[in-house]
């Protein structure tokens, strides 16, 4: 007998095993350790009712996981929920489980979008709906150039053309920051103006919903040190930005400011760069984003483009309207806290 | 071969990315090692699309050979 079902929390051992077993790594990889994966799962979220967490059970066995990762789309005539998953995990052994329970998901909410994913994924997902949307783009910026090259493992006759590369590029990117941002830290986004969140009016993109209770339960991951900042112009509040921290790389897991102007927004990545080189530790910083309008601020704030990952999207019911025009950040899957190597 | 033979062993072909793949009621995960999920869901999409079916999660798991998903395929009518 083949089952789909929220997880309990009393399953999480069970779900620790298989996702361990599939993905082929051991206890110590932080990514599926209890704490992560109940905080993935069962940490209340106020865009989902219940667990996250879903499983396929075949002869009473886990024979496919996934988690959801809510997300809601502000397309500026309407709110429209979503979801990516992550974790998706599938036995062998149990030939199209996987699958099954991915479209179980894809059933929960009006779209669903998928960040990436592998090569078999690329592959089915075109099958059942999914359409091959924008791309979210990573860039990187080098904080600290002789730091960053210290700690770089292997060497090559390149690594000093980077360093010289790093320092002029740290030099151009002190000129041409302005100061009219600051980010000041916050303990959390209690009580922040709703002016600060993203809001599709300003930029004329779709964009992902956030709230005070949103971005506080992405502070508490507990796969990375979070930080949570308001971006303001003098007094006033013009956004946020929520930064997570990975040994000596910051990442900007998510960044919004009330301005369709790519040199404010500039100002603001450039904000949040200055926030993350107050910590000694920190000599990398890496930000990704979809949309036009973010990168072109990226590219001006002095970052570096590493790769790009495509962005499937399905909205049977037309919610989203055609619309291509996403700003997706970390924040819709597991880029801000995720380590390949466990953390 | 009839003609639904024809059609479903033309899914397999593409499933399996093999032009010269002749269909048999034998074949199964256990003597194909190219059987994998992927082939898999390929497989049973692939016959969603050309029968105009939808699998239930367990038909999906459970067909795991030639023999059992033309017994699937038969339950819903297309095997005559």
């Amino acid at each position: 007998m083949a089952l789909i079902s929220p997880v309990a929390e009393s399953e999480l051992g069970d779900v620790m095993r298989f996702l361990r077993t599939v993905f082929g790594v051991g206890e110590s990889h932080r990514m599926f350790q209890a704490d992560v994966l109940r905080w993935k799962c069962f940490a209340p979220h106020p865009f989902w009712e219940g667990s996250r967490g879903y499983a396929l059970r075949y002869r009473g066995e886990i024979a496919a996981f996934g988690c959801v990762v809510p997300c809601r789309f502000l397309t500026g005539s309407g709110t429209v929920a979503s979801c990516n998953v992550i974790d998706w995990a599938a036995s062998k052994s149990v030939p199209g489980a996987g699958i099954m329970l991915y479209r179980h998901i894809q059933g929960l909410t009006g779209a669903m979008i998928n960040i990436g994913g592998t090569e078999d994924a690329r592959q089915v997902l075109p099958r059942i709906g999914f359409h091959a949307g924008v791309e979210i783009h990573h860039y990187t910026r080098v904080l600290r150039p002789w730091r960053h090259f210290q700690a770089a493992g292997r060497k090559g006759w390149k690594s000093p053309l980077r360093l010289a590369r790093d320092y002029r590029e740290l030099v151009r990117a002190a000129h041409e920051a302005g100061q009219a941002l600051t980010a000041r830290r916050v303990d959390r986004f209690d009580g922040a103006a709703a002016g600060v969140f993203p809001d599709p009016a300003v930029t004329q993109q779709v964009v992902c919903a956030r709230t005070p209770e949103s971005l506080n339960y992405f502070l508490a991951c507990p796969a990375a040190q979070m930080d949570a900042y308001l971006l303001e112009r003098g007094q006033t509040p013009a956004g946020y930005s929520l930064l997570s921290r990975l040994g000596r790389q910051c990442r900007i897991a998510d960044l919004w400011i009330r301005s369709a102007d790519p040199r404010e927004w500039a100002e603001a990545y450039a904000a949040a760069a200055s926030a993350a080189r107050a910590d000694p530790h920190i000599t990398e910083i890496a930000v990704a984003a979809s949309s036009p309008l973010q990168i072109t601020a990226i590219q001006k704030a002095g970052y570096r483009r590493t790769h790009s990952e495509p962005v499937f999207v399905s909205d049977p019911g037309s919610l989203l309207g055609g619309r291509n025009d996403f700003a997706v950040s970390l924040l819709e899957n597991d880029g801000f806290y995720w380590s390949g190597n466990g953390g | 071969m009839t003609l639904i033979d024809q059609r479903l062993q033309q899914i397999f072909r593409e499933a399996f990315e093999n032009d010269k793949l002749t269909l048999a009621d034998s074949m199964s995960p256990e003597t194909m090692p190219q059987w994998d999920s992927l082939a898999h869901v390929k497989m049973m999409m692939g016959c969603e699309e050309e029968f105009g079916v939808r699998f239930t999660i367990e038909e999906t798991v459970e067909s795991t050979s030639v023999a059992k998903l033309k017994a699937v395929l038969a339950a819903k009518g297309v095997w005559r």
